[in-house]
């Protein structure tokens, strides 16, 4: 009953992005190009990242608001690391750990101490920012030399880096999604919690670690960012855990819990890029894209929850409610 | 039940936000302190600055000018108080320091036009105050000490025209809807060109950030390729990302102009990216403030205000190396 709900709403974001790629290839005689769409692959790569980690703790029910400051934290440590030691895996390792020690903190409040992952994610995204600027006193870390090969190198000599680590990170998100005890104990938790409890599962143990493991998406793709951008740039990574919500959500995560993919999120990712770059290619103005966005959003969205409304939909949709209330 | 939870977690977590927004206050205070200490400051005119947001590249070094050009003054005491970029923790910020006994203000504004009838009620109640780096001259007796956002745009802008075929193919990117100093260069650009028969292909709004500004110009080179001959940027990180940009799709001939002159635009330069910006100084802002202030307070200033526009410098490859050495002297580089 389940993977048929789940087939029939990856295959509408399939139609919706089949869809938007004919029109935007009618719109526009840059889009269909193979430079311009490896573009797009590289401008949603770290967003997608961060989507990742967004939707597996919105799988349990929780919400995760730091990952943005924690890109840029992690992204900027990991910088200055490695121009003070010029060594790329052990600024990668630092940057890591330290996603994963935001993790360790925020599953502590969230997970141990049940407190709303709403205010305490909130509140880690300044604790995160303050410590570092306060390390960096407000400036920005230039001259990072060899670290931009996270975010500016090719693999193989036509495939973009920043594209490679987002498919690594897919295949690690699919993986632990569908083939992993934890991934299970995600979706039994996010369903119905009371239900996960008595099943036997250590609710709190499952869901501490996929806020660590969430820091650690985070922290990765905050050092893409840096690498991209080729400097490390703090207040950067501000707005990415909203965007990552958006692409899970687009993607089918079911906001209060219990389903969603990782190729969704994927898809729901690209079809956000596809229409940031339809508009740029386009020079459609800056006010007019906002409005556009957020009413394509919206649609896309409608379609979504409307091609899977019927048999199995409602349901599904009521009991995840009722565990919410439960909560 | 569970709202009345949520609601005490919200305070308690802007109780934690507020306390640690005064934390970073009172640390600023204490730098501030600890070098006046010295001097010995008792019965010292107590000043406060507040600037619009310390994670910010400018106001972070025009707050450690401040704390240095005070130092200079046995008789002034300088304390910082950070507003986070929220306009109305400024406000109350400054509410805060008249209340507490402040003896002059200087505001660093977020939001000039909406903060104007509040400094001028606060002036007629008798506490000076100044407004540093950005004032649209709404209140007649405050203070100004500025670099014009207009004389920024029209240097680099002038520069911009020599360099560039009076005919050339530009895209322009713009800060955030609004910002006056994204609207007044670009209106010094306007001016400055508006006999040229300069085509505008693009203009979008990249508000400030790197990666707006690399990602507009991935764009745009999918559509115009190598007929764009510049980049007018209303600041340096897009046009430096605009930068990263074009070096990935090995466009060379393209020429980049931003305006703010900190250390990544003098990195960039020296580098051979970015053409050339305009720097508004923050170590003279800070030291004719600091005089400014103390004149007022001594009473040796007759009026009470008085505004002074700093000189822009412009910045290229010809000169460059001052600053990379000066940004290196006051940490802004590390080397």
């Amino acid at each position: 009953m389940k993977s048929k709900k789940i087939d029939i709403r990856k295959y509408s974001l399939i139609l919706i992005l089949a869809a938007m790629v004919v029109v935007c290839s009618l719109l526009s005689g840059n889009f269909l190009t193979a430079t311009n769409l490896t573009n797009i692959l590289k401008q949603v790569s770290i967003v997608t990242i961060c989507a990742f980690a967004q939707g597996m703790i919105i799988i349990t029910g929780e919400i995760d608001l730091s990952i943005g400051y924690l890109a840029g934290m992690a992204g900027s440590f990991a910088c200055i690391v490695y121009v003070a030691t010029q060594n790329l895996p052990l600024a990668f390792l630092v940057g890591v750990l330290l996603g994963a020690a935001v993790g360790v903190v925020n599953g502590l409040f969230v997970a141990y101490f049940n407190l709303p992952s709403f205010i305490v994610t909130l509140a880690m995204q300044t604790v995160c920012f303050g410590a570092i600027c306060l390390y960096t006193g407000g400036q920005n870390i230039y001259k990072i030399g060899g670290f931009n090969v996270l975010g500016q190198s090719y693999v193989a000599g036509i495939i973009p880096i920043t594209v490679v680590f987002m498919v690594i990170m897919l295949i690690i998100t699919h993986v632990v999604l569908k083939y992993t005890k934890f991934g299970r104990y995600l979706y039994a938790i996010g369903g119905n919690t009371d239900a996960a409890v008595a099943a036997g599962i250590q609710v709190v143990k499952v869901k501490w670690f996929a806020f660590i493991l969430s820091g650690v998406f985070a922290a990765i793709a905050g050092m893409v960012m840096m690498g991209r951008l080729n400097a490390g740039i703090p207040g950067e990574g501000q707005g990415y855990e909203t965007d990552a919500i958006t692409a899970t959500v687009i993607g089918g995560t079911s906001f209060s819990g219990g389903a969603g993919t990782a190729f969704g999120t994927f898809l729901g990712s690209i079809i956000i890029g596809v229409l940031n770059n339809i508009m740029n290619l386009m020079g459609i103005d800056s006010y007019t894209q906002m409005i556009v966005k957020g009413f394509i959003i919206i649609g896309a969205v409608l379609v979504d929850s409307l091609s899977k409304r019927g048999k199995t939909g409602i349901k599904i949709m009521a009991s995840s409610s009722d565990a919410k209330k439960s909560k | 039940m569970k709202r009345t939870v949520v609601s005490v977690f919200m305070v308690l977590a802007m109780t934690v936000m507020m306390a640690a927004g005064c934390g970073k206050g009172n640390e600023g205070s204490q730098d501030a302190g600890s070098g006046k200490s010295e001097g010995g400051k008792d019965g010292a005119y107590k000043v406060a600055f507040l600037p619009t947001d310390m994670s910010l590249t400018f106001a972070s070094w025009l707050a450690d000018e401040l704390t240095t050009a005070f130092e200079e003054y046995d008789d002034m005491e300088l304390t910082v108080i950070d507003s986070q970029n929220v306009l109305e923790t400024q406000i109350s910020n400054m509410e805060t320091c008249v209340s507490q006994g402040y003896d002059y203000i200087i505001l660093l504004p977020i939001e000039p036009a909406a903060e104007d009838d509040i400094v001028a009620g606060y002036i007629e109640q008798g506490t000076p105050m100044m407004n540093i780096n950005l004032d649209d001259g709404g209140v007649e007796k405050a203070s100004s000490v500025v670099a014009n956002p207009y004389d920024l745009g029209t240097v680099v802008a002038e520069y911009a025209k020599e360099q560039i075929a009076d005919d050339a193919n530009v895209v322009v990117l713009l800060g955030p809807s609004g910002n006056t100093d994204s609207i007044e260069r670009r209106r010094a650009y306007e001016d400055v060109f508006k006999d040229s028969n300069l085509n505008i292909m693009e203009e979008q709004i990249g508000d400030w950030e790197k990666s707006k500004g690399m990602e507009f110009m991935e764009s745009w080179i999918q559509v115009h390729g190598d007929q764009i001959d510049a980049v007018l940027s209303m600041n340096d990180a897009m046009a430096i990302g605009a930068i990263e940009a074009a070096k990935d799709a090995k466009l060379d001939d393209i020429k980049f102009f931003g305006v703010d002159g900190l250390a990544d635009a003098a990195v960039s330069i020296e580098d051979g990216g970015l053409d050339a910006t305009a720097l508004q100084d923050a170590q003279v802002m800070a030291k004719e403030g600091a005089r400014v202030a103390h004149e007022v307070l001594t009473g040796e200033n007759k009026e009470g205000f008085e505004k002074v526009e700093i000189p822009v410098t412009l910045i290229t490859s010809e000169n460059v190396a001052e600053f990379i050495q000066r940004y290196t002297e006051n940490g802004m580089l590390t080397e």
